[in-house]
């Protein structure tokens, strides 16, 4: 019974809670920290008779003030957080350089149109045409630059994964040291908070990086990406690394090495930074360059097929404006062999073969024998079915077909079809001498001299049109239109007619009904090369009541002509269905695709707006909730540093209560 | 609950910074006007945006093509007004020509002032406008659209081509009228023609007319259908007209046939929509017992004018061969395959010759090809009767131009009128007759040009009224376009700036409210 012992067991108390209290103060600013508490315990009484003395206080704990639940919610609200705010980040960027006018596309094209219209009333004048081929320049040039910007993107999203990876890999190993640390320090007894809070400081900024799953056993924290796959395990880590994806090798995929094997998860990691840059590259950054690549393939065909159909200022049939969008060094550049294909196989040819069909996808081709194979379109996973090599005419999926480039394919192996994606960065203007824009049509129409009836005929217009990619086609119905004109149509009487052609055999005859618009197609007769009987057809609209007598003239339209009509047709474009016609819909215009384009992205971004908004709050509130039970209030500490001063105080006055009682004692003997 | 110090200061950071944000984005919204800022801030409106736009860009088009249109109708106009003017001039010319009062000399004066307007005529018709494109080639532009041939006819060089531009959605007229709707197409008056079959001599005593066609679709309707007519005399004061088939159509006739041969000025006989002048001369010794010996037997064939050929010989021939005499030998064939617009003959020896198509190019292929049999060249149903001495050489072109007479160009006409003028009548009955024809004919076709005039300036002042209509309307559209674009775009004054302050004084309200806190610390007070 030692009225000291009880003394300086308070004093020591009273101490390490002043100490503890301290450090709480000096660690304010420290993140993740939880704030500290003693617990005291008082020591077992002795008994005297009957009676039990207490013999004074013991420190029985320092425990940290924490709620692993609320600590959990706010690594997963860090995670998504994280995920929001860099998909926002990068699809402000692609949203403002599409839909700034400065940047995007629309602004370029209405130019284009509009030196086309300054073209179709003045046909013969060279700087209207230079005009009009500087803003073809233009056009093209634009579509390069966003198409590059787009292409920077990609190439940035795959080094930000290989440096992420690098910095998880790092974390993780951390984690781990951790997790050995506190189960040595934990095994010899006692609890390392400092330890405890740095580990959770560590798997919080893990979570910034990549979103992870957390389960905690016996003291260790097991750390599990994606759908499962383990990151940490006690002390052990797997490490990720960053490849180029085997299907696509301008991608880059996530992989995971364990125990020897590798994973790819790209697909199935979620959360964090990576996980928002993957997913934006998924749902805005692959959609964006497909949906642009798509415009800029179809502006290109439909200018380019119109051009041919019309004639130039020399008199003959039109030359492109723009690139070939089927030359044969683009149709060999759509197509992705897998890595893993037998070494052996060749690579395919992607011809395409209806612009207004295109999806802006991607597509998945698996082969399943050596030349049967089958389709999966990869924007909305659709099956598009299974088809063959060997099949004429060659099938043509959502516009396009496939051949063989090289040698022969193998059963097993697949291939990524890309369509679309280079197409913008393709585009080019190729056409250099500006007497080649054919602004006129081929067909011009005149009245014979002695007509007596008030007949009147239309424009002609070649129905026939000429396939700008099959060149023995074109040439020959461009020789066939040329050594068949001039055609006359003669009336026989007032109300049939009789067509003869150049040499004034007769190639046809017909019925009119006088006074009604009366649309005729005039079948024209040539042999081919090989000597096969063809023919090209003509329209034109009688109207009015000609004579037995009267004659119509059809003729090619001769060189240094103002007419306009092919310029007219290429003006007409603008209105066109000729973007995404699908088996429902007959598809919209350039321009209405592109506002499709911009209004998409515009809609993702605001809905990362809206989430980077709404996980900030939760992120925010997590935070709160954990700080209000976990974090230093100072005015508190300041609380609790006057209150151990005084048992501080209170337990000095025992000491020195003793002091006395002994001093007295002695002082009485 | 708690609130750790820590926790207070990063939530008013936040909170100041978010509200510094804010009023960072109303002030940009209050000195740009927009509050679109990219398509984020609006999906729907943006692509509504684009969608106006696209529109506001082809009303841009069509405003362009307006005045382009108004430019090109406003020459025009002009010019079809000064050509107006010289018509009226020749018309009245002509009506003073017709004066039996006026002699020889009178006349040839008169001739030369025809000429000058005619060489008006010609330069006013092949004006060019601002960019030095002719006005009337269609869309030859480069061509002038009237050339003068060797022997004074003059021919058309442009095509029929009216070239059409965009002024609304679903409107589009036209920029121009060609040479041959305004001046080619007039109707020819004299259009029929008169042959003695018999006597074999004219004796001078039975004179008719070429005959001036006084109703149009009376002659297309009844006269072509049968024609060429026989009109033979049977007496001095009767004749009798039959068909092609032999029906006898004296009937339709004026006077049934009937005449008065004394009558000073001659008859006229008016049949199936044509008239012509009937004039008798009796010679001295003729005797009013005689007179219908004599005059019986008399007949003429009466038909329209068939399709007259123009053969040029090119001046680069390396021979003088000439063609004398161009006939339509096989109508068929000519109606099928003749080309329009006139034919080149190409000789490649003396003895074998090809037909193109006119303009002869590198890259012509030639119609039909053949060989001289008899000094007469037969293609494509025309045949070409050549001069023997000398005989064509190889590379020998000849132009060969066709007027088909149903319609006639009016500086044709002037040209015609000027050389009737310029012949001498002095004391010529025949002559003096056919000063009278041209002269009737001149006037009738002079009418009918300035009615094709009169055509095109109307059909211009249509054009006007529809383009003035469709401006109207372009330009209320595009105020309408403006006004939504700017009401999806732009930010309204008023709401920004209330927004503005209230952020300002949410902003010093935080301020505020961190001062006085960020004081209360129980540090200070012990």
């Amino acid at each position: 019974m030692s009225l000291l012992n009880i003394g300086m067991s308070g004093l020591s108390a009273s101490h390490a809670s002043l100490v503890t209290t301290g450090n709480n103060i000096s660690n304010v600013d420290t993140v993740g920290y939880s704030r500290q508490q003693t617990v005291q315990n008082s020591k077992s009484s002795i008994q005297y008779g009957n009676v039990f003395i207490g013999t004074g206080t013991t420190l029985a704990d320092v425990r940290r003030v924490y709620n692993s639940y609320l600590d959990a919610q706010l690594q997963t609200s860090t995670s998504l957080n994280s995920d929001a705010q860099a998909y926002l980040g990068q699809a402000t960027q692609v949203d403002k350089l599409l839909s700034d006018s400065g940047t995007g596309v629309t602004k370029t094209l209405q130019s284009f149109f509009s030196a086309m219209q300054t073209l179709a009333g003045s046909s013969n004048d060279n700087a209207a045409r230079q005009a009009l081929l500087t803003n073809a320049q233009g056009l093209s040039g634009r579509f390069n630059a966003i198409s590059q910007q787009l292409k920077q993107q990609g190439t940035y999203i795959n080094d930000q994964l290989g440096s992420m990876a690098d910095q998880v890999n790092k974390l993780a190993s951390t984690v781990a040291a951790y997790n050995k640390k506190i189960s040595e320090v934990s095994s010899s007894g006692g609890t390392p908070n400092e330890l405890l809070d740095q580990r959770n400081e560590t798997i919080r900024q893990l979570n910034e990086l990549v979103g992870t799953q957390v389960t905690e056993t016996e003291g260790r924290m097991d750390i599990y990406l994606g759908s499962g796959q383990p990151l940490v395990v006690g002390d052990t880590v797997n490490k990720l690394r960053v490849a180029a994806d085997p299907a696509d090798p301008t991608r880059s995929s996530v992989i995971m090495d364990r125990n020897g094997s590798s994973i790819d998860i790209t697909n199935v990691m979620s959360g964090g930074e990576m996980g928002g840059l993957l997913r934006y590259r998924n749902d805005v950054l692959t959609p964006a360059v497909n949906g642009l690549g798509r415009i800029a393939m179809v502006v290109a065909d439909q200018v380019n097929k119109q051009l041919g159909q019309g004639l130039d200022q020399s008199g003959n049939f039109g030359a492109a404006l723009f690139n070939d969008i089927n030359s044969a060094a683009a149709i060999s550049q759509r197509s992705i062999a897998n890595a893993n294909n037998d070494p052996a196989s060749g690579n395919l040819n992607v011809s395409i073969k209806d612009t207004s069909k295109l999806a802006a996808s991607d597509y998945q081709v698996t082969f399943t024998s050596a030349t049967g194979y089958s389709v999966r379109r990869l924007s909305d996973n659709t099956n598009m079915g299974s088809f063959d090599l060997g099949a004429t005419p060659a099938p043509v999926i959502d516009g396009f077909s496939l051949s063989l480039n090289a040698g022969a394919v193998n059963s097993g192996d697949s291939f990524k079809i890309t369509p679309t994606r280079s197409s913008a960065a393709d585009m080019a203007t190729v056409m250099t001498d500006v007497k080649r824009l054919a602004t006129s049509a081929p067909l011009t129409s005149t009245k014979a001299q002695g007509n007596t009836g008030t007949g009147d005929a239309s424009q002609p217009t070649l129905k026939t049109s000429l396939d700008i990619y099959d060149p023995t086609q074109r040439l020959e119905v461009q020789n066939a239109v040329k050594a068949s004109m001039p055609v006359r149509m003669l009336m026989t009487s007032a109300s049939a007619y009789e067509v003869f052609d150049a040499k004034g055999v007769s190639i046809g005859t017909g019925n009119i009904v006088p006074g009604q618009n009366n649309d005729l197609s005039i079948s024209v007769p040539y042999t081919d090369a090989s000597g096969a009987a063809k023919t090209f057809s003509v329209g034109m609209t009688v109207s009015g009541s000609p004579k037995a007598g009267d004659s119509f003239n059809i003729a090619m339209t001769a060189a240094d002509s103002t007419d306009n009509r092919n310029a007219q047709a290429l003006l007409a474009l603008q209105s066109k269905a000729t973007v995404g016609a699908t088996a429902t819909s007959p598809g919209v215009s350039f321009s209405e695709a592109y506002g499709g384009l911009v209004s998409t992205v515009g809609s993702l971004t605001k809905q990362g707006q809206l989430d980077a908004t709404a996980t900030d709050t939760i992120v925010t509130g997590a935070r709160n909730a954990r700080d209000s039970l976990s974090g230093v209030d100072l005015d508190e500490e300041a609380g609790n540093l006057t209150k151990y001063q005084q048992y501080y105080t209170a337990s000095s006055q025992i000491i020195k209560t003793a002091q006395e009682i002994f001093s007295t004692l002695i002082n009485a003997l | 609950m708690r609130i750790s110090t820590a926790q207070y200061y990063a939530t008013t950071a936040a909170n100041y910074q978010r509200n510094l944000n804010n009023v960072m984005k109303t002030a940009e919204q209050a000195s740009s006007g927009i509050k679109l800022e990219t398509a984020a801030d609006d999906p729907v409106g943006a692509a509504r945006l684009l969608q106006l736009e696209q529109q506001k860009a082809l009303l841009g088009q069509y405003t362009t093509n307006i005045n382009a249109l108004n430019t090109a109708q406003a020459q025009e106009e002009s010019v079809l007004g000064s050509i107006n003017t010289v018509l009226q001039k020749v018309s009245e010319l002509t009506v003073r020509a017709g004066a039996a009062s006026l002699n020889d000399d009178d006349r040839k004066s008169i001739g030369a002032e025809v000429a000058q307007a005619e060489q008006q005529l010609l330069s006013l018709m092949n004006s060019k406008d601002a960019n030095g494109n002719y006005i009337f080639s269609g869309a030859s532009n480069n061509t002038p659209p009237f050339a003068r041939n060797s022997d004074g006819t003059y021919s058309y060089q442009g095509d029929q081509t009216q070239l059409e531009l965009k002024i609304g959605d679903s409107m589009s007229l036209g920029l121009n009228d060609t040479g041959w709707e305004v001046f080619q197409q007039a109707i020819n008056a004299a259009r029929s023609t008169t042959t003695l079959t018999a006597p074999a001599v004219d004796d001078g005593r039975v004179a008719l007319s070429s005959g001036l066609v006084s109703s149009g679709p009376a002659f297309d309707a009844s006269f072509r259908g049968g024609e060429p007519y026989t009109l033979s005399f049977t007496s001095s004061t009767q004749f009798v007209i039959t068909d092609a088939s032999g029906n006898d159509v004296t009937a339709e006739a004026t006077g049934a046939g009937k005449f008065d041969p004394n009558n000073k000025d001659g008859s006229d006989i008016t049949f199936r929509g044509v008239s012509f002048a009937l004039d008798i001369t009796f010679q001295a010794s003729d005797t009013p017992a005689t007179v219908d010996a004599v005059i019986a037997g008399h007949s003429f064939k009466l038909e329209a004018k068939p399709d007259s050929f123009v053969s040029t010989r090119a001046p680069g021939n390396a021979s003088t061969a000439l063609v004398t005499q161009t006939q339509v030998t096989d109508a068929a064939a000519y109606n099928s395959f003749f080309p329009e617009g006139g034919a080149v003959l190409k000789f490649t020896s003396p003895t074998t010759f090809e037909l193109y198509a006119r303009p002869l190019t590198s890259s012509s292929t030639p119609v039909t090809t053949g060989s001289v049999a008899g000094g007469v060249a037969t293609a494509a149903g025309v045949s070409f009767t050549l001069s023997t001495t000398p005989a064509p050489a190889a590379n020998d072109q000849f132009d060969i131009s066709v007027n088909t007479h149903q319609t006639q160009n009016v500086l044709d006409t002037v040209s015609q009128l000027r050389q009737a003028l310029e012949m001498p009548t002095a004391g010529n009955p025949a002559a003096q007759r056919n000063l009278d024809s041209a002269i009737a004919s001149s006037i009738a076709n002079l009418g009918n040009a300035k009615n094709q005039v009169d055509l095109a300036r109307g059909a211009i002042g249509a054009r006007g009224n529809v383009m003035d209509m469709q401006r109207d309307q372009n330009q209320s559209t595009d105020l309408i376009n403006t006004s939504t674009q700017s009401s999806i775009r732009e930010a309204d004054p008023a709401e920004v700036l209330t927004r503005l302050t209230m952020q300002q004084t949410m902003l010093q309200a935080a301020q505020l409210a961190f001062a006085k806190v960020s004081q209360l610390s129980l540090f200070n007070k012990l």
